[in-house]
């Protein structure tokens, strides 16, 4: 049978010991001290200190915590300082690829009220706040200066179909350029899709268009959350999801939900809503700190 | 701008860096202003609290005082621990980015190594 080497077999106890790169932050009476790929633990002051001190020795209980914290080395611990580079090159991998998603927000007008919106809406009547034709173009190309051989162009508002035009518009120049230059483009539109009509319905079926929209719960909440005039955004959104879903197949069309402090008491009646319509995934998102959220206090 | 509290706080330049004073001042931000000045041998803080500072800050120049040099504290703690490891954070940094990033699939000791592309981006 084979056995166990020995605990001396496992570690060189003697060679020194050596600290790692690290951040702290005093949290009160105690630090929170964090390693190069953001692991962290909470220290006391005499911890810390025994720790930048490299007073520590294996059984003492700091030692161990700092060593599984990654804080802490001996000289010949290679293994450690290429783990610590793997999980950083994990870390950072994003900065090898430029983003492929480009978000386009055609408009910034809204017929919903909804309090925690990002954007700050404007009212629907001021066609100043979409975006042209040439602001259009000109997005489009940088889009396309990313090296991806594959974006995704999101339109997001305000209301994006409101400004649905313009919507068709860049997603045929879009096409159109992406064959030219050998490319793939993806297209999604963020709706509440208050306004989906059988003409949006039929071009995005044409042109591959993916419709994403909010689904904050059961109607009460949805509409607590996303008022609007005459108060029947739930009505429209699953009405909309239903129709996109009949037309475009069901995996065409995702929703997501804003938590809010109203959605805290009634996860199952939210993932239940989500059952109902049909929807085989779910997307949680916080309520982002900018725009109306901020200034209605809805955070 | 500018409170009821005009405080000077002096370092000897000998053996306090400028760079963890001048962190340190930056970290004061949103308390109190820290116009830092060099007579002779020494560093000059002067500080002047900030009219929307906490109750606390703006009765006691001492806690300022105390707040502050605890900031410089932790800077040179900061300091001289980004020294000390400067060596084998760019062993590291090298490893994960630059001229030492792993390619083969052995280490010099002989364990096995997982080739990097075998870590999906995020």
């Amino acid at each position: 049978m084979t056995r166990f080497q020995p605990a001396e077999s496992f570690h060189s106890a003697d060679e020194t010991l050596q600290l790692l790169p690290l951040r702290f932050e005093r949290a009160g009476k105690h630090y929170l001290v964090s390693n190069i790929v953001g692991d962290f633990v909470r220290l006391s002051d005499d911890e810390m200190t025994r720790l930048v001190d490299l007073h520590v020795c294996p059984g003492d209980g700091l030692y161990e915590k700092a060593y599984a914290a990654h804080l802490i080395t001996r000289m010949d611990q290679k293994s450690q300082r290429q783990l610590l580079a793997m999980r950083l090159r994990s870390r950072m991998a994003y900065l090898r690829q430029p983003t492929p998603l480009h978000i386009f927000v055609v408009t910034l007008r809204c017929e919903h009220s909804c309090p925690y919106c990002q954007v700050s809406r404007q009212s629907t009547d001021r066609s100043k706040f979409d975006m042209n034709e040439e602001t259009a173009r000109r997005a489009l190309d940088i889009a396309f200066e990313s090296p991806s051989s594959r974006i995704k162009i999101e339109f997001q508002g305000g209301e994006p179909l409101l400004n649905f035009p313009l919507i068709s518009s860049i997603v045929l120049a879009a096409k159109t350029k992406a064959s030219t230059v050998g490319r793939k483009v993806d297209f999604v539109v963020a709706s509440n899709l208050a306004l989906l009509d059988d003409a949006v319905l039929a071009f995005c079926k044409a042109n591959d268009v993916l419709l994403s929209t909010s689904l904050d719960g059961p109607a009460d909440l949805h509409n607590k959350n996303r008022p609007r005039p005459g108060g029947n955004s739930h009505e429209l959104a699953t009405r909309g999801i239903r129709r996109a879903q009949k037309v475009l197949g069901s995996d065409r069309v995702g929703a997501l939900m804003t938590t809010t402090e109203a959605s805290l008491d009634r996860v199952e009646e939210i993932v239940d809503e989500y059952l109902r319509l049909d929807l085989d995934g779910i997307f949680i998102r916080p309520l982002s700190p900018y725009g109306f959220a901020v200034k209605t206090k809805a955070i | 701008m500018g409170g009821a509290t005009d405080l000077a706080v002096e370092f000897d330049a000998g053996v306090q860096s400028l760079g963890a004073l001048q962190a340190a001042a930056y970290r004061l931000i949103g308390t109190a202003t820290c116009q830092i000045d060099q007579v002779s041998d020494r560093f000059v803080c002067r500080l002047t609290l900030v009219n929307n500072s906490t109750k606390k800050m703006s009765s006691d120049s001492e806690t300022l005082r105390t707040h502050f040099l605890n900031l410089v504290t932790d800077e040179n703690l900061r300091e001289r621990i980004a020294a000390r490891t400067e060596g084998v954070r760019n062993v590291i940094l090298s490893l994960a980015f630059g001229s030492l990033q792993i390619h083969r699939t052995t280490v010099p000791d002989g364990q096995p190594w997982v080739h990097d592309d075998s870590f999906p981006a995020r």
